[in-house]
């Protein structure tokens, strides 16, 4: 049974680091929301610990950089890792995909960015599919073609940050998860996903974390099959913030039970949004 | 006392020997044929559906092949079917009466139908509790978790088929992917 939560204060004393989102969290869009921000500046001056868990396909540098333009103190953060860093790891140390990648969303944040891959203007041309979280959301109509193409040539897809659903700068729209759950059920046979709900990314983030233990951290999300699930395969206590991607209203409780049953989840605690 | 020599029951047991291995070859024969002709009549029966029976066989059968090891190191993503079939996993399909292939076959559509279960219980229960909202960003997550159930290329009746062994299919998934 998870316990509702207005105020995150109520349970500082319980827990010495967080691992937290980014969008959903405190970042909506391209919006910091200011509230959000401040709880979590609170959290940091009563001696926690926060680490970063993004599914942004954005590297590390460059999320570090769009967070601190957005005023946000950066020096709060013990640590913090995005779904793109671990892609531009990953393609910089196999190369057994080929050389030339297609990019599948309007975007390009960089993750090949100087490792020697070229992008492919054509889908035939490619030997593999780059797919990135777009906070625009990317537009079905004109990648299914694309992932049908693929298909016909067997093509691998990464999957940059898997949510299939995330609050973009049109509201919510729909994720690189959806398009990889799409081409792996059209037959898609390899898709190599980054990001949540990895719990490698959780014990990368809590690596040399002074006095870190297990029953004291807390993950702080809005999404059920990344953040949550991350916490409970990770073992630790969760925190869903109910007014990010699953939009909750109304009877928050008997939802959450709802969810929580058909993702096979366990939520520890759940508020409308990150307040102190 | 009677000596007896070794040599003179040499012709003896050479032809016993010899006997014992043309029966067997014998009883491997009849059960190749026997299996091919059973496996024959299967093919025929084959359809992209999984039927209950075969179904039923098939989760007697998996736990049973994983524990031999014999996909060991493979990578079944990767490689054909025959490819990867070496004499040892010839003769426990034909003993068994499967056809590898379709063997292969059953275990990927499982998974890939197992999947599908889970995006769509759970785009249905995002669904069920945004129903009643009629707001912008409500709307925008329902469209999408109908999009995804939409997606989902399962038939009604395999739908009900394996809902009905779905706890059983994903422990024995669990145990041996």
């Amino acid at each position: 049974m998870s316990q509702k939560l207005k105020y995150i204060s109520r349970i500082k004393d319980e827990f010495d680091s967080v691992i937290c989102g980014v969008n959903g969290v405190f970042m909506f869009g391209n919006m910091v929301d200011a509230e959000s921000l401040q709880t979590l500046i609170k959290f940091y001056q009563s001696g926690k610990k926060i680490a970063l868990a993004s599914n942004s396909s954005l590297r590390v540098k460059e999320l570090y950089y769009l967070l601190k333009h957005n005023d946000v103190p950066m020096n709060i953060f013990y640590a913090m890792i995005t779904a793109g860093e671990i892609a531009h790891f990953y393609l910089k140390n196999n190369h057994d995909l080929g050389r030339s990648y297609y990019n599948l969303s309007g975007l390009d944040s960089g993750i090949a960015r100087g490792l020697g891959y070229e992008k492919a203007d054509s889908i035939v041309m490619a030997d593999f599919i780059l797919a990135q979280t777009d906070y625009d959301g990317l537009d079905e109509a004109t990648v299914m073609p694309v992932l049908e193409q693929a298909l016909h040539l067997n093509l691998p897809m990464l999957c940059v940050g898997n949510n299939t659903s995330l609050v973009g700068s049109k509201g919510i729209v729909s994720g690189v998860g959806a398009i990889a759950e799409r081409y792996a059920i059209m037959g898609g046979k390899k898709v190599i996903p980054f990001g949540k709900p990895d719990v490698r990314i959780a014990s990368y983030l809590v690596e040399g974390m002074p006095g870190f233990l297990k029953e004291r951290c807390l993950v702080i999300g809005d999404c059920m099959s990344t953040d949550m699930r991350m916490a409970n395969n990770f073992g630790v206590k969760s925190l869903l913030l109910t007014n990010g991607v699953h939009q909750m209203g109304g009877n928050i409780e008997q939802q959450l039970e709802d969810l929580s049953g058909s993702y096979g989840l366990n939520i520890d605690y759940y508020a409308e949004a990150l307040r102190w | 006392m009677v000596k007896h020599n070794f040599k003179q029951y040499l012709p003896l047991i050479i032809s016993v020997l010899a006997i014992i291995a043309v029966a067997r070859c014998q009883v491997a024969e009849t059960t190749w044929h026997r299996a091919g002709g059973i496996m024959a009549e299967k093919r025929s029966n084959y359809k992209p559906q999984i039927s209950a029976e075969e179904l039923d066989e098939f989760i007697k059968r998996w736990p049973e092949f994983n524990e031999l090891g014999l996909l060991d190191n493979i990578d079944l993503s990767k490689a054909k079917v025959s490819e990867i079939l070496n004499w040892k996993m010839r003769l426990w399909f034909v003993y068994r009466h499967w056809d590898a292939e379709r063997f292969f076959y059953v275990h990927s559509r499982l998974t890939e139908l197992l999947k599908e279960m889970k995006v769509r219980s759970e785009a249905e229960s995002i669904i069920k509790h945004l129903n009643n909202r009629k707001d912008d960003l409500a709307l925008q997550m329902i469209n999408l978790q109908k999009r995804r159930i939409k997606a989902q290329k399962i038939s009604p009746n395999e739908l009900l088929l394996l809902s009905s062994r779905e706890k059983e299919l994903n422990r024995m998934f669990k145990q041996y992917p």
